[in-house]
């Protein structure tokens, strides 16, 4: 009871969030220059029809009015529809957010099959051979700006041997499959050292625990010491660090995306930013808020599952 | 006491053991030696700093980083004999009951499922038959309505249970020697007793053969056959615990039984040991307790450390006579 | 290592591992079925404006839409000439003021409904409607329908230039009424009497177009398909181009020209660069402060170092390589640093401060020509501030004239040099803010009279007073690129960029 109650409350505290965090990049497009009625309408069109079109969306209307005709609208649904093609912005989501799902997703998942093998080996012989190997590459991995590497995994695995697509998500699932593996590594390459260094650090130290010394003492084997004892308490804090790092992943996925022309959200943003799209680019902004809110809740919930120590405040 | 069988199950010969911290190298175990005869109980007393728990850690090879041992140490179970691995032994034939059962127990783990592991090392038995022989060991070790308590956190357990629940672990791998490492020192008065009841009980059921650690000279007594006096680094006397309680032949062990409470006659003031034990980083030469010993000579101070005596009773006093002289 | 964990995550990436590369075909790259059967597939970095013409801002939109939604005439493919399309002639009577044009023997629409002068007549009135292009169609003042081919456009002065007009994707043909749907219906699926249908397709995604059953020209597309998508990133179009996976990449910028190597068509120069100055305020207003920068500016300079040698010096301000250009009689402006001090000195204040220069940020190579620009003042005591604007807010101020200089490109979008005259007319003088009066009647001589040199004589006269009065200069002229892979044949695009998908076959 006490866990929905927890779960309860933070999703109420999020709501307050998300409506400023819409009202934050509602003020930013306002204040930024450029009329958007010029871009819908087009270059050589008269005041007169400039103006008709700046009525017709009610961008004349004092700021606080478009920002609760807004909120209205999304209350139900509503996110309004494009400036650029006229089709309602949600559809727009909807179609671009499965891409980014498979993106986030497996580049997760790689990033996981790099990182935990490499934590486990490097605390096991803390400051030897392989650690040391494992900190620098970490360290190069993490100032390599991921469109780099991925125009390099382009350039150097892609293009010579055509195993891969250079760019684009393919019609069929198949092809999805081949066409995520080059973005995915990328997007694992560049979160990878920093769950390595998380999950490391605190493998070290679980492993110095009196629990562990338990177990060895009463003949444990190393493979259930180490996933039984020391990765379900050493595994909290990086997911957790990986949770934080959200916010990083999205943005990652918006360079990766345009790097490799990825039809998803990422790529829906830059696109949606360059024409103006002031709906799009809200309904955009809001996807991401949420996103990152409901994040952030998960990894809490599955960080209090994981300790049954941490008590949930009733 | 019983006539002591032949088989000695531990030996421990010359154990030293170095702690290399932040570049500093110390010995805080420095040339111990001990044996535990198959059935029998030994207890090892000494202040903290002593190295009483190491050297009980460097038997299973259980010592922190930095840490390594060097010596002799032989095992002989029914089974057989075994030297030099000491990772065989762990769960097979040894285990240990540690002091601080709330960071002892993984606390991601529930306590059935953290016995169940202990019996897996020991037989590969199907999950079903493991969770069996799981409440059949909570139950002998005398943890109440065991089948709900294997299903808690160990955070949701009292100190006593928690305690239990690693007895029962050690247990499930079946071992002829048990190691303590001061167990009950964190629990308090009442539970303390009824867990060294329990201990004594389950030597008894068993044949289990016992290495205690402790500062507590009174708990020794009540579940030990024989006890060994740690100072320093260094044993300093052994003998059986009613002997060595009665009549010591180690000023240290004089002074340690001056200043515990319950060996105390009715109404005296507590004494306590002037000075304080040395420091490790800097051992002086010659007798350690030499400094605070009432009874230290001119050649204490110079005197090599032998242990003189036989299997039975052994000192490291070079005057034991000064000190029996006194007590007479 | 603990076996469980780490053996299912290894268990894992090796199954996905090797499914990728299990649905992978040994080495080929672009191995879809679909260009077996002649799929072109094209590349540009601009989005899609929509099948509205209206709408059509930039030359990609322009390019797709003749594909579907077809308008009367064509352009030849040296870009030059008018040619016949679903008009097979066209004649004007100048004292009637009339064109009269007479539509091909077969046109039908792609869903096989035939194509009228009825569809003619509706389709004008939908153009004069238009917020964005409507202007361009005033001088229609009525269109007549003697028969079912022929169409009559009464015009309200002389005009020899309506077959320009007619060959810009603004003039589409749509079927009257749009076919009984409502407007919006009708551009979310147009059926026109393009070369191709829309089969499918999405603003800033892929659009996928298919032959035209009906198409008026017999054998006609060669193409079955035509896959146009929009990858904003030139690396990563450059990389898909390499790996085959697409045949043509549009309007490829010079500075990612060295991607295409031999594959690089540059087309003749048709683009103009041009600094354009504030004209209505202190101290631009000053024609010899103006012509004193545009001696000080290294020319060379821009078109090697800016559009790497893919342009060449400039002669006059109106794009080249159309029908009736004609260069300046006077000589056009050079590098000379001398000349450009004394006509600082000589000005009505000399001590400038420090100018704006505003241009879009999206635009590499205007950014480069920024800096050449701003160092190339800074050797005659001028001080320049670059300001990149984001295109919205960059054409907003460059409309409002309210900076010191801007920097643009522009060019034409059909064969005749009236269609740049009518846009220097639209944006006050190429944003400059100087009288367009003159330029203005210009440009209806230039329209009324029916006689070339006469045409050119005129276009000799506003290039020379753009010279003498340096409003705007030119800067470079230089050349549209495309990437073309050696698979396709039959592509022929005029200056400006622009070329016809039912010319271009695709080998196997």
């Amino acid at each position: 009871m006490n866990r929905y109650l927890f779960i309860a409350k933070r999703l109420a505290l999020a709501i307050p969030l998300l409506f400023g965090i819409v009202l934050l990049v509602f003020l930013i497009l306002k204040v930024t220059p450029g009329d958007p009625a010029r871009l819908i309408v087009g270059l050589r069109a008269s005041e007169a029809e400039l103006q008709l079109v700046r009525d017709q969306l009610g961008l004349d209307d004092p700021a606080i009015v478009q920002y609760f005709r807004y909120i209205g609208d999304v209350l139900t649904g509503n996110l309004g529809y494009s400036f650029k093609s006229n089709e309602a912005v949600t559809s727009i989501i909807a179609e671009r957010l499965p891409v980014t799902i498979w993106l986030l997703g497996f580049g997760a998942l790689l990033s996981l099959a790099i990182s935990v093998p490499l934590a486990i080996t490097s605390a096991r012989r803390p400051d030897r051979a392989f650690d040391h190997a494992t900190r620098g590459f970490g360290l190069v991995a993490l100032a390599m700006p991921s469109f780099w590497v991925g125009i390099i995994l382009i350039l150097t695995i892609a293009l010579p041997t055509g195993w891969f697509p250079v760019g684009g998500f393919g019609e069929t699932p198949t092809e999805h499959l081949r066409s995520i593996v080059l973005p995915a590594l990328t997007l694992a390459l560049s979160i990878a050292p920093l769950q390595v260094r998380s999950l490391r650090a605190s493998i070290i130290a679980v492993l110095g625990a009196e629990y562990v010394t338990t177990a060895r003492s009463l003949g444990v084997g190393h493979g259930r010491i180490m996933s039984k004892f020391v990765l379900r308490n050493a595994a909290p804090p990086t997911v957790s660090i990986l949770a934080l790092n959200i916010g990083y992943l999205l943005f990652g996925a918006v360079v990766i995306e345009t790097t490799f022309a990825l039809p998803g959200i990422g790529q829906g943003i830059v696109l949606a930013a360059r024409q103006r799209d002031i709906p799009s680019i809200q309904g955009y902004t809001l996807l991401f808020a949420i996103v990152v809110v409901l994040v952030f809740l998960i990894a809490d919930i599955i960080t209090s599952i994981a300790d049954p120590r941490l008590e949930v405040e009733s | 006491m019983d006539e002591e069988m032949s088989r000695t199950v531990l030996s421990v010969d010359d154990l030293h053991v170095q702690l290399t911290l932040g570049g500093r190298t110390l010995s805080p175990v420095d040339g111990v030696s001990f044996h535990v005869a198959a059935g029998e109980s030994l207890g090892i007393v000494g202040e903290s700093g002593s190295g009483k728990s190491l050297s009980l850690r460097a038997v299973l090879g259980l010592l922190p980083s930095g840490g390594e041992s060097d010596g002799s140490i032989r095992f002989a179970f029914e089974r057989g004999e075994i030297s030099g691995d000491v990772e065989q032994v762990r769960g097979h034939g040894v285990a240990m009951v540690f002091q601080e059962p709330m960071t002892a127990l993984n606390p991601t783990m529930r306590a059935g499922d953290l016995i169940a592991e202990a019996v897996r090392v020991r037989s590969g038995l199907s999950r079903r038959a493991a969770k069996a022989r799981v409440i059949e060991l909570m139950a002998s070790v005398g943890i109440p309505d065991p089948a709900r308590r294997a299903r808690m956190w160990p955070h949701e357990l009292s100190g006593g249970l928690r305690q239990r629940v690693m007895i029962a672990a050690a247990l499930a791998t079946e071992p002829e020697l048990l190691l303590c490492d001061e167990p009950t020192t964190a629990l308090d008065v009442t539970i303390q007793d009824q867990i060294l009841g329990l201990l004594r009980r389950l030597r008894e059921e068993r044949g289990m053969s016992m290495v205690f650690v402790s500062h507590d000279l009174a708990v020794v007594a009540e579940v030990c056959d024989r006890v060994a006096v740690m100072y320093a680094g260094r044993i300093v006397e052994t003998g059986p615990v009613d002997e060595v309680l009665r009549s010591p032949r180690h000023p240290y062990t004089a002074a340690l039984l001056a200043s515990a409470p319950s060996f105390q006659g009715g109404g005296g003031a507590l004494a306590t040991i002037p000075g304080s034990p040395p420091d490790p980083r800097e051992f002086p030469s010659g007798c350690r307790f030499a400094a605070r010993c009432a009874f230290a000579r001119d050649d204490c101070r110079q005197a090599p450390y032998t242990l003189a005596g036989d299997e039975h009773r052994a000192t490291a006093c070079i005057h034991p006579e000064v000190l029996m002289e006194a007590s007479a | 290592m603990a076996p469980s964990m780490t053996k299912a995550l290894s268990a894992l990436t090796a199954a996905f591992v090797v499914a990728a590369l299990a649905a992978c075909s040994p080495g080929d790259g672009a191995s879809d079925p679909a260009d077996a059967d002649g799929t072109l597939h094209v590349a540009r970095s601009e989005s899609f404006d929509g099948w509205d013409p209206d709408k059509a801002a930039a030359y990609s939109t322009y390019q797709t839409l003749q594909g579907v939604l077809e308008p009367l005439l064509r352009f030849s493919a040296d870009g030059t000439e008018v040619e016949a399309g679903l008009a097979k002639s066209w004649t004007y009577d100048p004292a009637a003021m009339t064109w009269t044009f007479v539509l091909q023997d077969d046109t039908r629409f792609s869903d096989g409904t035939p194509l009228t002068s009825a569809d003619v007549v509706f389709s004008a009135g939908v153009w004069a409607e238009g917020s964005n292009y409507g202007s361009l169609y005033e001088k229609i003042t009525g269109v007549t329908t003697p028969d079912d081919r022929t169409v009559v456009f009464a015009l309200a002065q002389p005009d020899t230039t309506l077959p320009v007009l007619m060959t810009w994707s603004s003039s589409a043909i749509f079927p009257a009424d749009f076919g009984g749907r409502t407007k919006k219906e009708y551009f979310a699926k147009p059926v026109a009497a393009g070369a191709f249908t829309v089969a499918d397709w999405s603003p800033g995604g892929q659009i996928t177009l298919e032959k035209n059953p009906h198409y008026y020209q017999e054998g006609r597309p060669y193409l079955e398909k035509v896959v146009i998508d929009v990858l904003p990133d030139a690396t990563e179009r450059g990389a898909q181009f390499q790996a085959g996976q697409v045949d043509i990449s549009e309007y490829v910028s010079s500075i990612d020209a060295k991607q295409y190597g031999d594959a690089l068509v540059a087309l003749p120069v048709g683009q103009v660069e041009h600094l354009s100055f504030n004209t209505t305020r202190a101290p631009l207003d000053d024609p010899q402060l103006r012509k004193a920068i545009a001696y000080a500016i290294d020319y060379d300079s821009i078109t090697e170092g800016a559009f790497k040698g893919y342009g060449s010096a400039p002669r006059g301000i109106i794009p080249p390589n159309l029908a009736n250009w004609a260069p300046p009689s006077e000589a056009p402006f050079t590098m000379d640093l001398e000349r450009a001090k004394d006509l600082l000195a000589e000005s009505a204040d000399p001590n400038v401060g420090e100018l704006e220069l505003i241009y879009d940020a999206a635009n590499a190579t205007d950014h480069l020509v920024g800096q050449v620009i701003k160092a190339n003042l800074a050797e005659i005591g001028i001080e320049v501030k670059l300001t990149a604007l984001e295109t919205g807010a960059f054409l907003s101020r460059a409309y409002g004239v309210d900076a010191d200089l801007v920097l643009w490109s522009y060019g034409a979008v059909s064969p005749d040099v009236v269609d740049p005259l009518g846009w220097i007319q639209g944006t006050s003088w190429l944003f400059t803010g100087f009288e367009t009066d003159t330029v203005t009647q210009q440009f209806f001589a230039y329209s009324a009279t029916e006689s070339a040199e006469e045409k050119q004589r005129i276009v000799e006269a506003v290039q020379n007073e753009a010279l003498e009065n340096a409003q705007a200069i030119s800067l470079s002229e230089f050349q549209v690129l495309h990437g073309v892979s050696e698979r396709v044949s039959g592509f022929a695009a005029a200056p400006w960029g622009m070329y016809y998908w039912d010319t271009i076959k695709v080998a196997e």
